[in-house]
Formats: structure tokens, sequence, C-alpha cells
């Protein structure tokens, strides 16, 4: 009862391997960003640009999209080995992560055939970057409780937005957004006020200001708008249907998978290379890894690796599955992701011992300061699209049937 | 870093869901609390009709070939029966006898494997294995300081044994001797060998029965040999690897059930005028305990997948991964539950205590997650 790959799939693994291995590019002369969301200066962008391009050209890319958009019409299960070659080969990340992996499920879900011809294909190109405007400065990710205002002129059918959006990741490039916004704020309930919007980026009245971070770089942007008129067309659903797309496009976001463009959008950092750095760090006048405790600690980041790994494989099997909680393992993804990737980053600081103090720009410090980068870096995925809070929340609700918090 | 490119896959047939499904009705309905506390109070600790309904329904010989009298499925499914055992807390001496049964079957001692594996399979008699002393109090399966001398025809015994599982109801003990400074097993009749000084252990899970064994002066014959040398130490290798997988899915079980209790009381027990699951420090705790439990559950099945019974490579790895982290869940989710219900799980009236007991005395058994993370880190890293 093995589960073994057939021969055509092995055959087409080995020529995914190779076209990666061939193509990738060379490493450039400034740092590359370990997540879409760490693109902090033009150079990283029209580099990473140009690769999602020519990985989308020679057709990895929206494989299981229908190709009368743009994608190319294959089998899911083709697109799923490209991913993990992705991270095998250890190839840069697809820029265009909101567009392939939220902003074109969501279109490929709920839009209309016009905007599926409209907006798909440049997703998958890289030509037209996408953003996402949920989260606001006052309310995080609380979003039901989103205050800016799209008022529908009702001459023109144009939508006037006021208020802002922060944390959107790749504004500044960004051709479009994915927007939630407020249409009435006298419905009967927050959630039915809220509509969603496929926006412009370069209406006359949007701005995005981007944010200095804690790990010295750019990256994130808050976006404002100020009378900014958009087109009526930009409406997606209907009026007052924003929430209801907005929870899809969590489900995307928070890795369900299925639907999405395909594509890595973090470069994987694993305990083979917290290991390697290890080999090289000294504690105390010894080897880091000669020390019992952190031996300890390395091999229970393994085992978790290695557990978290093999928790997608279960979810193919109902059997192995605990009936009480049939969805646990998929609504849990962001919050072991994030949170494994910060312990991971932590501890190969730690293990640098006295040269854990420096930074990025030291020449001294151990693999330029990636890991103390990583470490500070990691925060965007634990608060970023709902804290890890909110995932315990959701998950204590939803999975463990438990009565809400608030 | 030794890091192998396992496959990364978990075996599941079709045979496994039907058992999950009959196994789960049978346990659900025959393991009850009540149950489980009156046989907790009785000497043998397992009550013997059910026991005849295991072998009636193929399970005391899950995973022996059919020509051998058993049941020919493999260690996957056997696994999955562990698990649903530590879910429902049921007790017998169901894996003393499963282990002792699967080393005879690798000792390839036709002999013994006539004489004893339908036997043990069909209930009509009950086996177990002395590996662990309290002399060195070591989870290593070669660190045997027990000795057999050879006597003319016979050998005679020497040294204590402590954490025969079930050493009171078994017909047939396993021991591990040395002879000549070489690692052997040594099968005992029970009924043949009616001096020998055996001696109930407390433990800390009441549900359990352990007895400590002094062996000196015992004399068996030559035939009681089951292997000795290299194919002793292939076969405690085998049989350790195995504990791992069937412990874990026993603590992964246990956890499970705990989990339950904990989360039927949260839901419906109200404190300062809200239901105590509504309050972040109780749901939270549980959110984690949850993340850890479907780690060992991975884990577990996988080991399971993988198993081939040596050592130095994956299957060793897998085994030790599995018992390390579900050792760490059910840890966990015993102390959480026993916390959640707050004064009430302080008392013995409560059940939340019967899993966290269950849960120690899995993880202590054949080592705890520091040990096997000791190992693997021997295996991974250097």
């Amino acid at each position: 009862m093995k589960k073994i790959e057939s021969p055509e799939l092995k055959e087409f693994r080995a020529e995914v391997n190779k076209w990666l291995t061939d193509n990738k590019p060379a490493k450039p002369s400034f740092p590359l960003p370990q997540s879409f969301t760490e693109v902090g200066n033009n150079d990283q962008f029209e580099y990473l640009k140009a690769w999602q391009n020519k990985v989308y050209e020679a057709g990895y890319l929206g494989m299981a999209w229908p190709v009368e958009y743009g994608g190319r019409g294959r089998p899911q299960e083709l697109q799923d080995i490209v991913n993990q070659e992705m991270l095998n080969v250890r190839t840069p990340l697809m820029v265009n992560a909101v567009g392939l992996s939220w902003a074109g499920p969501t279109i490929m879900k709920h839009g209309t055939e016009e905007q599926k011809q409209k907006y798909i294909k440049p997703i998958l190109t890289a030509d037209e970057i996408w953003c996402q405007g949920f989260s606001e400065p006052g309310h995080g990710s609380d979003l039901g409780n989103v205050q800016t205002k799209a008022v529908r002129d009702p001459e023109t059918g144009e939508y006037v937005l006021n208020g802002s959006k922060i944390w959107t990741t790749l504004a500044e490039q960004a051709e479009h957004m994915i927007l939630l916004a407020r249409t009435n704020p006298d419905a009967s309930s927050k959630y039915a006020g809220l509509s969603f919007f496929l926006a412009p980026m370069h209406a006359k009245g949007v701005e995005a200001k981007p944010i200095y971070k804690i790990s010295k770089e750019y990256g994130f942007c808050q976006t404002f708008f100020d009378d900014a008129r958009i087109p009526a067309e930009s409406l997606m659903g209907e009026e007052g249907h924003g929430w209801m797309i907005a929870m899809s496009v969590l489900t995307f976001e928070r890795g369900v998978t299925g639907g999405q463009a395909g594509g890595n959008l973090f470069e994987i950092t694993t305990v083979r290379d917290v290991h390697d750095t290890a080999v090289d760090c000294i504690r105390d006048g010894k080897p880091s890894l000669e020390d019992p405790v952190l031996r300890d600690e390395l091999i229970d980041l393994y085992i978790s690796e290695r557990a978290t790994r093999l928790s997608k494989h279960r979810g193919e099997h109902s059997a192995l599955l605990v009936p009480e909680r049939m969805h646990g393992l998929g609504l849990a993804n962001k919050l072991v992701g994030s949170e494994g990737r910060q312990v991971l980053n932590a501890f190969a600081v730690k293990i640098q011992g006295n040269q854990a103090q420096l930074y990025m720009d030291d020449e001294n410090a151990i693999n330029g300061g990636l890991w103390q980068h990583g470490q500070l870096a990691s925060f965007a995925g634990s608060i970023g699209g709902g804290t890890s809070e909110v995932q315990r929340n959701i998950i204590a609700e939803r999975v463990l049937n438990l009565p809400k918090s608030r | 870093m030794n890091i192998s490119e396992a496959p990364l896959h978990i075996d599941c047939s079709e045979e496994l869901g039907l058992l999950t499904e009959a196994a789960t009705n049978y346990l659900r309905d025959k393991s009850t609390f009540e149950e489980m506390r009156k046989l907790a109070e009785t000497d043998s600790g397992y009550d013997t009709t059910t026991w005849q309904e295991l072998a009636d329904m193929g399970w005391l010989g899950l995973a022996v070939p059919e020509e051998f009298g058993g049941s020919g499925l493999g260690i996957p499914e056997l696994t999955k029966i562990f698990e649903l055992m530590g879910r429902f807390l049921f007790s017998s001496p169901f894996l003393a006898n499963t282990l002792a049964t699967q080393a005879i079957l690798q000792s390839n001692s036709d002999g013994h494997i006539q004489d004893w594996v339908a036997d043990l399979c069909s209930g009509s008699k009950i086996a177990t294995l002395a590996l662990t002393e309290p002399n060195n109090d070591s989870w290593e399966p070669t660190a045997i300081t027990c000795t057999a001398t050879k006597n003319g025809d016979s050998y005679t015994l020497a040294g204590t044994k402590n954490f025969v599982l079930d050493g009171q109801n078994a017909d047939t003990i396993i021991g591990s001797f040395m002879i000549d400074g070489k690692p052997a097993l040594i099968m005992l009749d029970a009924a043949t060998t009616s001096s020998l000084s055996q001696l109930p252990e407390q433990l800390v899970n009441h549900a359990r029965r352990s007895t400590r064994i002094n062996f000196d002066g015992v004399q068996v014959p030559a035939s009681a040999i089951l292997a000795t040398g290299d194919e002793a130490v292939k076969v405690l290798q085998y049989v350790f690897s195995l504990t791992y997988i069937l412990l874990s899915a026993d603590m992964a079980g246990t956890a499970n059930g705990g989990m339950e209790l904990t989360l039927e009381y949260a839901r419906v027990r109200e404190q300062f005028g809200k239901h105590i699951g509504s309050y972040q420090a109780v749901s939270h705790p549980l959110v984690n305990a949850m993340l850890l439990i479907e780690d060992s559950l991975s884990l577990v099945y996988y080991a399971a997948t993988v198993f081939d019974g040596t050592w130095g490579g994956e299957s060793e790895i897998a085994g030790r991964m599995a018992k390390s982290r579900s050792a760490e869940a059910s840890d966990l989710i015993g102390r959480r539950a026993i916390q959640s219900h707050g004064g009430m799980g302080f008392t013995w009236e409560c059940h939340a205590h019967l899993f966290l007991k269950r849960a120690q005395w899995g993880q202590y058994a054949y080592g705890d997650p520091t040990h096997q993370r000791r190992h693997l880190a021997a295996l991974i890293i250097d």
C-alpha cells in the first residue's frame, strides 16, 4: 500500500529539478529577502520580478489554472512537484505573492469572466503586482471593524475612497490592491456593510508610504486614500459581500492548499541550515554542537520540523485524523509555521554565543547576520495575517469547539 | 548532519480504516471509566472475558503471520490499536503479550515459535519480557548485568529484573541475561520455575501491573535459550524499537482522551459568569497541547510506516522521535486536564489524573524524551 510516485511524475520531477538548477539566477551582490514581505528596495524587486517571469514563461507557474486566463490547464499535482523542487533547489521566491496566492485564487473563485480575463495573466507574468488592503492602523487584523470608506458617486458610478490601510506589502510597486472597505455604515451588522474591491493603485489620491521596520529595512507600506476615485467595475461581487470574500482570501492566506498559482513565497530555512551554521560556532571556547543542552534543543527542533512536514501527508488519510478535529491540521498551518520559524531563528542566534551580538552590517557577523535578521523578521509571520493569539482563538473555537472568547 | 532523504509518506491501508472503526466502537463500549477503575482495584488488573474477546477478534496476533495463528496484519494496524487503547485507558497485558510474541517470532527459534505463538494469539497463554534492571537503571537493551552460567546440562541464573510488565499474569517470561559476556534471551516457563521470587511493583499508573523478579539460583534447561549473541542483540533492538512506537501510540491516544475530557468540562463549567473554555488562559494552553498531539500522531504513524526493527537508520530515528514528542504531548495534556478541572481535578473522583498517570508510565518506560533525544543527537548530528 506504499504510495509511490508514478514513473511519469518522477520524470517530471527530474525535468523540473534540472530546469530550476540550470536556470536559477546567479546570486546578486545585494542580500535577497527571505520573504516577499521583506522586499525592501528596487534592486531586489527587479531581480525577483525577472525570475518569476522566467518561471512562468517556462510553464511552471499557474500550471493548474485554466489556459484561457493564462494558466497551463494541467493537474495540480504537477504544480505541487514544482513547488517542492523550488524549495529543494533553493530558488528565489515569487515576488507577486499576494497576486499568486490570494488575489488570483479569489478572482478565480468570485470574479466575473471579464475580471478573470483582465487580471489573471499579468499576475502570473509579474507584470502587474498586487498588494492587500485589509488591516487598518486602528484595528490591526480585526477586519470586522474596517473603517476605510467607499462611497458610490451616483452620477458616475465611481467609488470614492477615504481612509488608510497598513502593512500593505509592495504597495509602492503594486498595480492593484485587494481592498476591503465600508460601503454602508448603517448596515444591519458591521460585517454586512463591507464590500470587496480590486482597486487600482495609480488612481489620484492613493499614496503609499514605506514603513521602516525593526530589521532596518523597508518592505511594508501604509497606504492612504484621500478622495481617491476608482471605477465602478472595481467592485467584486455585490456591495455587502465583502466580508464573505475576505474570509475566502484568509483561507488561502492561512495556507489551506488548493487554488493558488504555486511557487514559493518564502525562503524556507531548515534545521539543516541551522546545523550548518552551528558547525562553525564556538561557545565559551568549545564547538557549540558539543554542548549537550544545545544538542538537545537542536534535536527537539528537528523533531518539530519532521512532524510538521509529516502532518501534511497525514492529512491525506481521513482514517489517520482525529475524528473530533478533522480540520485541525489545516487551520493550524499558519500558527505552526510562523512560530516554528521564530523558534528556529532564535536558536540559530543562540548557538553563536558571543558572536550573537553582531548584526548584518558587521563584516564579522556569522552568515552575514542572516539569523539575527531572520529572528527579527520572523515577527512578521507571528503577527501578520492575524497574530498567533488570534490563531489560537480561531483553533480553540473552530477545532476544539470551545466557547467564544469575546 | 545526517538527515536521510526518507520518503515523506504515511501508510494507511483499507484494513486500517475498518479496524479503526471497529476498535473504537469496541473499546468505547468496553473500557468505560467505571470498568477501568474497577479493574485497577484487582490484583491482575485485567478482565479475562475481555481478554478472550481480544483473542477472538484476532487482536492478540494482529501482526503475527497467519501461518503461526495470527491475523497477518502489519505494524501500522497494531499501532492504531495501541492508540485507541490509550484513548480509552484500556488495561490488559496486551503490550507485554504483543512484545513477547514478536520477540519469539524474531528469534527464528522454530521450537519456541511452534510451542508458544499460537497459544499467545489464542489467549490461552500470556507472555512477557524481563529486560531492565534496578542494578543500572539503564534504557539500553544490551546493558545487561543478569547472568546465566552453564552448569552441566542446565543454566543457573543470577540477578534482578524490574518493570516486568504483567509478570504476575504471565505464563512465560523472556529475560535478557549475559552468557559468557554475551547477551542472550532465555524463556522461562512460569509453570516449571515455581521458585521464582517475584514481587508486584506499585506503579504511579495503578491500572498497570508489573513485578520485580530476583532470578538468583533459578535453574533452566538449555532448551530455554531463545537467542544468543548477535542474534539476541537483533531481537532486543527490534523489541525496543517496536516498544517506542507502541508506547508512543498509547501516549498519543491517552493525550487525545485527556483532551476530550478537558474540553467537555471547559465547554460547560462556568466561573466568574463565563464558561471557563472562553478564557484564553484556559483555551490557549489546550491549543498548544493539541498541536503537540497532532505532531505526535504524525510521527507515530510515520514510525509505524518505516518500521523495520533495525538500529542505526530511519526506523530507529522515527521511533525515538515519536517517543520523545508523544511523551511530551501526553504529559502536557495530563497536567492541563487536572489544572483545568480546578478543585475537582485534584480529587480521586475526577478522571483527569488517570490520563496523567498513564502518560507518566509511558514516558519513563523504555526511555524518556531526554534519553531519546540524546540518542537522536548521536544519530543525526555526529
